[in-house]
């Protein structure tokens, strides 16, 4: 547990941003580790299926908060510095507020694929057993995530 | 003509796969960080800034892993999770199979009895009489055997025979 607590720490986080749901998220998915770990076989590496489960977790209370605030459609990066600004957990400077932001506004999976590969730095390999997915299809979700971060940060000029 | 539409066919089937190795080529030159290089720019410069290369700016409790760690530790032991959640999972369908079960049972002891209550009252109203001379008139439909087996039947045939004796 202590091994992994970190990783899985600040990947939910990054996800669900608030450090109480985070911890919310995170004993969650310390329980059914214990609860599944008899039947993990070795197909997989461990520190992935907890990724996995950690992912799984953190989308189901993603999905249950937008059903409770009555959400629809994606937030505007507006919205998402409104709300980093009003976190009394985050301290981060302009730069990192904007990078935040443009990383929130794109697609659910383009997300989860660029938050494995630029902040956890996972191989494609690991990530394509976290998130099911073919190891072409996540090279083209991340590329097609940090143009459309790069273009954002442009016009907040913080990229040339 | 059928050589040339071969030809075309293959023809198009090699600039199909051409496309696809430079698209793959593409991807991977991107993914090389040809194209990453001001976002990988971006990600040291919040690292130099923040210290901690995963925080991002996000703050920690104090000593939020030892105590998350222990909160853990005491749920997993006051609760054995796996049981409880399984036999929590079981409770409902075994709680409709016990119902279906009890209900089936119930409907085929409501059809037996009705059947047996319409058997008895069809015996109240017809007399033993009556289903022997029933009987004895049709005689071609009813076996011998099932005619030899019933209650009775010996009496019956007694006064069948005196009633031929005496006749005579």
């Amino acid at each position: 547990m202590s091994k992994y607590q970190e990783r899985l720490y600040w990947h939910i986080r990054r996800l669900v941003v608030s450090h109480e749901d985070t911890d919310d998220v995170l004993q969650n998915t310390f329980m059914k580790v214990y609860k599944n770990i008899p039947s993990f076989k070795s197909e997989s590496k461990l520190y992935t299926w907890m990724y996995r489960i950690a992912t799984n977790e953190s989308m189901t209370h993603l999905k249950k908060n937008r059903r409770n605030s009555k959400q629809e459609g994606l937030e505007s990066q507006e919205d998402c510095l409104n709300k980093l600004e009003s976190d009394v957990g985050f301290n981060g400077d302009v730069i990192t507020k904007n990078l935040l932001a443009a990383i929130a506004i794109l697609p659910e999976k383009q997300r989860l694929v660029f938050q494995l590969k630029y902040f956890d730095e996972l191989t494609y390999k690991d990530i394509s057993e976290i998130v099911g997915t073919s190891e072409g299809g996540l090279k083209a979700s991340y590329y097609h995530a940090s143009q459309k971060i790069r273009e954002q940060l442009k016009k907040v000029e913080f990229l040339e | 003509m059928i050589k040339t539409l071969i030809k075309s066919r293959v023809y198009f089937k090699l600039i199909d796969s051409k496309r696809k190795e430079i698209k793959i080529k593409n991807l991977q030159m991107k993914d090389k960080g040809q194209e990453m290089g001001p976002l990988e720019d971006l990600k040291s410069k919040i690292n130099a800034k923040n210290g901690v290369c995963n925080q991002q700016g996000f703050a920690l409790p104090e000593n939020y892993f030892e105590k998350m760690q222990a909160e853990v530790l005491d749920k997993v032991k006051s609760k054995p999770y796996s049981s409880v959640g399984s036999i929590r999972k079981m409770w409902i369908p075994a709680a409709a199979a016990c119902l279906l079960i009890a209900s089936i049972f119930f409907l085929r002891n409501q059809e037996i009895h009705s059947s047996r209550t319409g058997a008895y009252a069809m015996q109240e109203e017809v007399s033993s009489e009556d289903v022997f001379d029933y009987l004895i008139e049709n005689s071609e439909v009813v076996s011998e055997d099932v005619l030899l087996e019933m209650d009775g039947i010996e009496e019956v045939i007694e006064s069948l025979e005196d009633e031929i004796y005496f006749n005579f």
